[in-house]
């Protein structure tokens, strides 16, 4: 907003934007947990006050350039909000029948495993070091990374009565055709 | 889901978490080779201490696992050794072989018992440090290890909540899973009986330097324990040293550049080792058990 009312010819014709600007402001205030959130709170002096202040010049307009950098502390904020989130809702106290000890552990850690969906996959065969990881391989520690079930390797996969009604989800489970019978 | 039926003992998966074993130990080789380092990969006992316990005594002398016998033997032996390096000792050569031997024979042999061995020995040519390394990698999620990791969690998330409402520093924001650090201090005190003999044959003279002993332990998430960290900072120290020496470079990479790139591909080469051996542990779990072809 603040960098297309800058120009001088958009900020003359900017009634055009009228129709957009409340749900903009919605968005916006939506994107930062709502009006009560305390991210909202740390941030809202960033924007106007209403949906009326985007558009009526005092904040946004060519005479009035705006340089802070909006953008980078509301995504951060929203990072912020995310995270705490996803926090919440791995935190020990959430353990049901739905989110097991195991993914608390998992969401918990300190993992870099992220880094590995940044870099490019060596598909060289192991050798001096360099590491195995085949499309398989590949497909299922994304699986493992993402917490989703293991792909249907066996051949034994059938749906588990139990499982369906404790994960609230449907998917194939395997048994192990060893001996231990584990699945 | 959450990789225990592949991380326990399912003999389908149990070749490929030794896989994982020596992908990650060879990254490590592979960086400390590009370090100027001397790399031995699962080097002989024997010749980690230069030739001073026979090949075969190597078994008896350090096993793998230790029996209560054994730690009263190993004791002895040592306390053996320390007597006949002492002034106090008047025997003479032969009487000091005797000795030692006569120790030697006293510790109990488990049949089947396999040698203690470090993954791999590191040495700088020209400082003459040597660092031995042991991987390990743990599956933090396991039944076992769950109890003291969920309160881990929680102890962490209470101080981080009371951080925060203190505007405090975050005493436990780096604090490692305490099934890692359980793991190295159980690895560390595995191997002191090899840094502890390196220490003798330092104070004899035998040795010019004493070898570091780290274990370089990883969680299946990709999380890195404590002395994992020491061990890459080593490892990436000795890179500069070897940069530094060489001087400015015929295509203009500054040492700082070098050092960087060489620290990002320690940190990536580890984290896919660690995700493609549990990728292959998880794709091989539960089949049916016929080999899997060469390692």
């Amino acid at each position: 907003m603040s960098c297309s009312l800058s120009d001088p010819l958009l900020f003359i014709l900017r009634s055009g934007l009228a129709r957009f600007a409340g749900s903009a402001y919605d968005a916006l205030v939506r994107m930062h947990g709502g009006e009560t959130s305390k991210f909202w709170a740390l941030c809202k002096h960033l924007y106007p006050d209403s949906a009326r202040g985007l558009l009526d010049g005092t904040r946004y307009s060519p005479s009035t350039p705006h340089t802070a950098k909006t953008n980078k502390i509301a995504l951060k904020m929203v990072t912020k909000r995310k995270l705490e989130h996803f926090h919440h809702i791995t935190s020990v106290s959430q353990i049901s029948p739905t989110l097991t000890a195991a993914d608390v552990v998992v969401a918990s850690s300190r993992s870099f495993s992220g880094r590995i969906f940044s870099e490019p996959l060596s598909t060289k065969k192991r050798k001096n070091g360099v590491v195995e990881f085949t499309p398989a391989t590949y497909i299922a520690f994304c699986r493992y990374f993402l917490g989703l079930p293991p792909e249907t390797t066996i051949g034994n996969a059938k749906l588990t009565r139990t499982l369906i009604i404790l994960c609230r989800a449907v998917f194939p489970t395997m048994g192990c055709v060893y001996v231990h019978s584990l699945t | 889901m959450s990789g225990n039926h592949a991380a326990s003992k399912c003999p389908s998966s149990s070749r490929c978490v030794f896989l994982r074993h020596t992908m990650l130990r060879n990254v490590l080789v592979a960086h400390a080779k590009e370090a100027g380092l001397e790399a031995v990969p699962e080097p002989d006992t024997y010749d980690l201490l230069l030739g001073q316990f026979e090949a075969k005594d190597c078994k008896r002398v350090f096993p793998k696992r230790m029996s209560v016998a054994y730690e009263a033997g190993f004791k002895a032996l040592s306390q053996a050794s320390d007597f006949i390096n002492s002034a106090a000792c008047t025997f003479s050569s032969e009487e000091k072989q005797s000795y030692i031997q006569n120790h030697l024979d006293k510790l109990p042999l488990v049949e089947g018992a396999v040698g203690l061995r470090v993954d791999a020995s590191f040495r700088n040519p020209e400082t003459d440090e040597i660092m031995w390394v042991d991987v390990s990698v743990v599956h933090t999620s396991s039944p076992s290890y769950i109890s003291g990791e969920l309160k881990s969690i929680a102890k962490r998330k209470l101080c981080a909540d009371a951080a925060q409402l203190h505007l405090m520093p975050d005493a436990l924001q780096n604090e490692a899973s305490p099934v890692m650090l359980q793991r190295e201090i159980a690895k560390i005190h595995k191997y002191s009986r090899l840094v502890t003999v390196a220490k003798k044959q330092k104070a004899d003279g035998t040795r010019t330097s004493i070898p570091t002993f780290a274990p370089f332990v990883v969680s299946d998430c990709g999380e890195l324990a404590p002395k994992a960290y020491d061990v890459q900072e080593w490892l990436v120290k000795q890179y500069r040293l070897k940069c530094s020496k060489e001087g400015r470079r015929a295509d203009g990479c500054t040492t700082v550049e070098l050092v960087r790139q060489f620290r990002h591909s320690l940190k990536m080469g580890v984290q896919m080792a660690v995700a493609a051996g549990l990728g292959t542990m998880m794709q091989f779990a539960g089949l049916a058990w016929r080999g899997l072809g060469p390692a």
